[in-house]
Parts: structure tokens; sequence; C-alpha cells
């Protein structure tokens, strides 16, 4: 097995395999990717002419590559590198090549440590690309009660047995439309957390139109984490985020962000940008909301699927989105070289998963550490499917529904037949966002392949900048990443 | 494993793995956590890596309060006025012990 070195003769041939090992190359400098593992190495340039040979057809034995590298390189580093990256298994016997996927494990446990509250489906806006299916106008809004919320803190409480903190989540519609209940939910929660000797941390996503000076430092108070949904300058946020009755609603959201930023104390609060058709400038985006109104990080999501035509990016659009990103990727690599933050959000992320060298058996922690309630006390699987057709996984009243939230997980797991299951990005995407998946095939388990290309480029990418700023800043890491990272 | 130098945390558990032959463990380690961050949607919550926990602990994000000056902490500002006030504690987390006091210059 992989812990033990492969016997291996030295005649026999050896081939590099692209399924577990992938090779990045910066200005002068190469890195290999362990596509099992999400390790990533710096080669040399020993390393690089061993991979490039053995990547040609039919591979290299050791003898050969001795022979290759006669008077450049000394015959026992050729043989220790090739033994390396055998055991790696990225080297192996020509015509026998194999992709390592970890063995299936079967999800039985559902430590959750967060849920999302659907306090009330209702909205005071009605923006043209929201993906919620029960969305409704604020008068037929579906408002969750008080025991309904009280007995999805109890179930949170009883899942989280072995966490020391847990997170609930208000979100909507709009959730400062039942701002009543979450009062009762935080007095509730707290004092059931102090109970189970737990912290709780609140947060919620707005648009922001119904914030108060009062009820800001409310929130403040009890140190919600806030995001507010505004997708940049006036004329780009006006395209898609409107009232019901169709006027854009930048001015309000502008005004109340402006006294938002200025009295939230107890946390950064943050942006969420939803990229619809026609809003593809990032840069200017990103410009305005950071450094124009003052948001700590600013985090982008393309809409790639939607119910009603015309909403989503196009295809040609999603690639101008995609060529934004590696700029604002190059802006966040000159900030980190000098210590600073850009503060954006996709970037940090992605970094944060290179840095430890995150391996994902599944795309998100929806179904596993968070699940979402709707007014009835269902069960989602993220907030995102509240509402939808796609049968939910219990109730609160009766508990998890295990054996249909396993069989959900199971599948998700499972890469065979996939074409994930030789993708070198497999342990970093892991077949991507069940939602999109669901709006745009109609199954939560098709796999993403319709940004398959744009996604491993982007991970390319991170990895050459996360590659230079550990050369030239480590120091970045550590001061941005290493306090909030789960490998202490 | 001597010719590839480790460049993220997981290399080095894996180099240290594998010279103690442990390296199935480290083959093995997974990650469950947050949204599918990486290029698509799912921005609304993200109480793992985002806003939700940046403050805790306080040492999280010290450093952010003093580099971008973004956030009205106690913090010196080291953007314009104390540029060397972390100058060799690169680790909130660890050196917090070694920050000290600044005062006006005169």
């Amino acid at each position: 097995m992989i812990n033990e070195m492969p016997m291996q003769a030295c005649d026999r041939r050896l081939e590099f395999n692209t399924w577990n090992g992938h090779v990045v190359r910066t200005d002068g400098d190469a890195y290999l990717l362990h596509v099992p593992t999400t390790a990533l190495f710096g080669v040399d340039a020993l390393g690089l002419a061993v991979i490039d040979a053995c990547g040609e057809p039919g591979g290299r034995s050791i003898d050969e590559l001795i022979l290759q590298f006669e008077g450049r390189h000394a015959p026992e580093r050729v043989r220790a590198f090739a033994g390396e990256l055998s055991k790696l298994e990225v080297l192996q016997p020509a015509g026998a090549l194999s992709a390592i996927n970890p063995i299936k494990v079967k999800v039985n446990e559902y430590p959750l440590s967060t849920l999302v509250l659907n306090v009330n489906t209702g909205c005071n806006l009605s923006c043209t690309y929201c993906y919620k299916e029960d969305l409704a106008k604020p008068a037929a809004g579906k408002r969750m009660d008080f025991p309904t919320a009280a007995r999805s803190v109890d179930l949170l409480l009883a899942a989280a047995a072995n966490r020391d903190r847990i997170n609930i989540v208000f979100f909507g519609g709009e959730p400062l439309t039942n701002v009543p209940l979450i009062r009762e939910v935080v007095d509730y929660a707290q004092k059931a957390a102090g109970i189970a000797h737990k912290e709780v941390d609140f947060s919620l996503t707005t648009n922001a139109t119904l914030l108060t000076p009062k009820l800001i430092d409310y929130l403040d108070e009890h140190r919600f984490g806030i995001s507010v949904s505004i997708d940049g300058p006036k004329e780009l946020h006006d395209r898609h985020r409107k009232t019901v009755g169709g006027r854009g609603t930048y001015e309000v959201v502008a005004r109340k962000v402006a006294i938002l930023l200025e009295r939230y104390r107890s946390r950064p609060v943050g942006a969420r940008v939803t990229l619809g058709a026609g809003n593809t400038d990032v840069e200017a985006i990103h410009e305005h909301l950071r450094t124009g109104m003052g948001f700590h990080e600013v985090g982008y999501a393309p809409v790639t699927a939607s119910d009603v035509a015309g909403h989503a990016l196009s295809e040609q659009e999603l690639a101008e989105v995609h060529q934004a990103f590696e700029r604002l990727g190059e802006q966040y690599r000159e900030y980190a070289l000098k210590g600073r933050n850009n503060g954006f959000s996709n970037m940090h992320q992605l970094m944060t998963d290179l840095h430890e060298g995150r391996r994902k058996s599944l795309p998100c922690g929806a179904g596993v550490g968070l699940l979402a309630v709707d007014a009835a006390g269902e069960l989602n699987l993220c907030h995102r499917f509240t509402g939808s057709e796609l049968p939910t996984f219990g109730n609160v009243a009766s508990g998890i529904d295990k054996e249909r939230l396993g069989a959900f997980i199971d599948k998700a797991i499972d890469r065979e037949g996939t074409h994930c299951e030789t993708c070198r990005i497999r342990n970093l995407c892991a077949g991507g966002c069940y939602h999109e998946s669901y709006a745009r095939f109609g199954d939560p388990h098709h796999r993403t392949y319709h940004y398959c290309d744009l996604l491993r480029r982007w991970i390319d990418f991170g990895v050459r900048i996360f590659a230079d700023i550990q050369r030239h800043n480590p120091d970045f890491f550590t001061r941005h990443l290493g306090p909030r990272s789960a490998i202490a | 494993m001597s010719e590839l130098k480790p460049t993220n945390r997981k290399a080095e558990l894996l180099q240290k793995a594998a010279a103690d032959g442990h390296m199935d463990e480290v083959m093995a380690m997974e990650t469950v956590a947050g949204c599918a961050t990486t290029f698509d949607p799912g921005w609304e919550v993200d109480p793992f890596g985002g806003v939700a926990s940046l403050c805790q602990p306080m040492e999280a994000d010290l450093y952010g309060c003093s580099d971008p000056c973004w956030w009205p902490a106690q913090v010196p500002d080291t953007m314009s006025t104390y540029p060397n006030w972390t100058d060799g504690k690169a680790s909130a987390q660890n050196d917090w012990r070694e920050l000290d006091a600044v005062f006006p210059k005169k």
C-alpha cells in the first residue's frame, strides 16, 4: 500500500499519472499538487525533468532516467526522487495507472454546528435573479413561529453535543421582516446554550433596507455576523435588486449601509454580491464596495443557473467574470506581498484551502454540519432548498431523518462513473454546489460540469498566487489565515 | 522525502507521516466545512471561514485591525504611524505577549 515503498525493478517503466499529480509552473518555479491529499510541493530542476520524462508515453525506467541525466544529476538523487514520487503514487508502473480516491466512508453522524432559520419567506424586495422558490411578498410571507424556532435550537444543541460552539443563522426572505422572532430566538438560544455550556453565534444576511440605528445597536450588542446583499455601484445594483414595485434600491441600501458601517463595532461586516446577467465588472464593484463604502470583505456568487431565463450569466459573461477574478486575484497577491488583505473573499477562501491542503469528499457542509429549517419546521439541506420540491430530511419535532440524509450524502460522496473520478481538482471542488445543480439540471447530485474548465483554471491560478505569496511573504498566511484555521 | 519541498501544511504533514510510516492517516484526512466556496455560490451564510468567525478569538483579526486600518479598534495603526509595531511578531496568536503599547510621538 501507499505507506510502503513499492518494490520496483530498475528496468520497470514508470509513468507520471496526471490523475494523482498535477504540475503548476510559475515564472521559473514549479509546484506539484498531490491530488489525493492536496499537499503542495516545490519541485526543482531535477524533479521537473523526471516528471517530464516520465510524462512521455510509455514513461521511463529508473535505469533510463539515470542514463538520461548522467553528468547532470547524481544517480542516487534520481533514484531517491523517483522513489518519493512512487510512494506518492504520482509515478506508477506504466500501463497500470489508477486514480487514488478515498475509500468510501459511510456518514452516520450528523454533528451539526449550524442551523439556518428561515424566519419569513416574505421579502420587501423582488430581485430578478432570486433563487428562492418560496419567496413571497411581505404580506403573504410564511413566518416561522416561536415554538418551531425553539425546537430548532433544541435540535441543534442536541446534535452539536460534542461541539463548544453553535451557529444560528437567520435567513429569509428578508430576515429583518421578522425581528420580534429573532429577538425571542436570541434570548432563548443564549439561555439554552448557557445551560449546555456552549457558545452561540448569530449571523444574518440582509438586504439592509430595514436597518435602523436602534436595530443595528441590538445586533451589535449580540455580536451578529452581518452580510449585506449588495451588487455594487448604482447602475449595476439597480439592474437586478429592485423593490416589489420594480424600482432600484441602491439609494436606500447605500444610505443604510453607511449607518451600519459607522455604528457597527462587534464584528467586521461583509458584502455578498450576486453576479447576474450584465454584471461582470467585478473590479469596479470591488472598488466601490471595499474602498468606497468600506466593507471589510466582499464575496462574489456568479449566477450560472436560474429558473428565469435571462438572469443568469451567459457562458461568455462567466468567462469575463473569471478573467476579472484573476485580475482581482493579482491585486490580492500585490496586497499580500505587502502584508495586507484586499478583501476579495473568494480568493481568500481558496488561499485558505490551499494553505491547509484541504481535501474534501463533499462539496460543502450542507446535510452534515448544516441544515436549514423552514416555517413548518421541516429540515432542508441548506437555506437554498427551503420551499423547493426536494424532499426534506425530517422535522425539528421528529428529528433528522438519518436514513434519507445518509442516502443523500452517500450518493454525493460516490464519484464512480462521474468525470470527477479522475479530475485533478476533485478534492477541492468535490462536485460543486447541490443547489446550482438542482436549479440547472433538476438533480442536486448532478456534477456542475458547466464550469469545470473555469474552475480548474481558477485553482491553477490560485496555486500560482499561493506559491508566490508563500515564497516571498509567508508571514501573510500566519497572520491572515493562521489563527482561524483548522490545523493549529 | 528530501527532493520535494513542502509548500503547504498538508505537504509538511505528509512528509512527516511518510518518514514515520503513517502516510495512510494523512491520506485519509478530510474536511467537511462551510459552503462550496471556491468558485460557486453560497456566500449568503458562511459561519466557518467568513464573516461570522472573524473576531474570535481576538487574536484572529488583531492584525486585520492594524494593517488596513478598517476597524476602529484600539490597536496601533501600522499602515502609516507605527509601521514596525509587529516586527518579529508574525503570529498574533503566539506572539501577543510581545506586542507593546505605543505612545504618540512628539
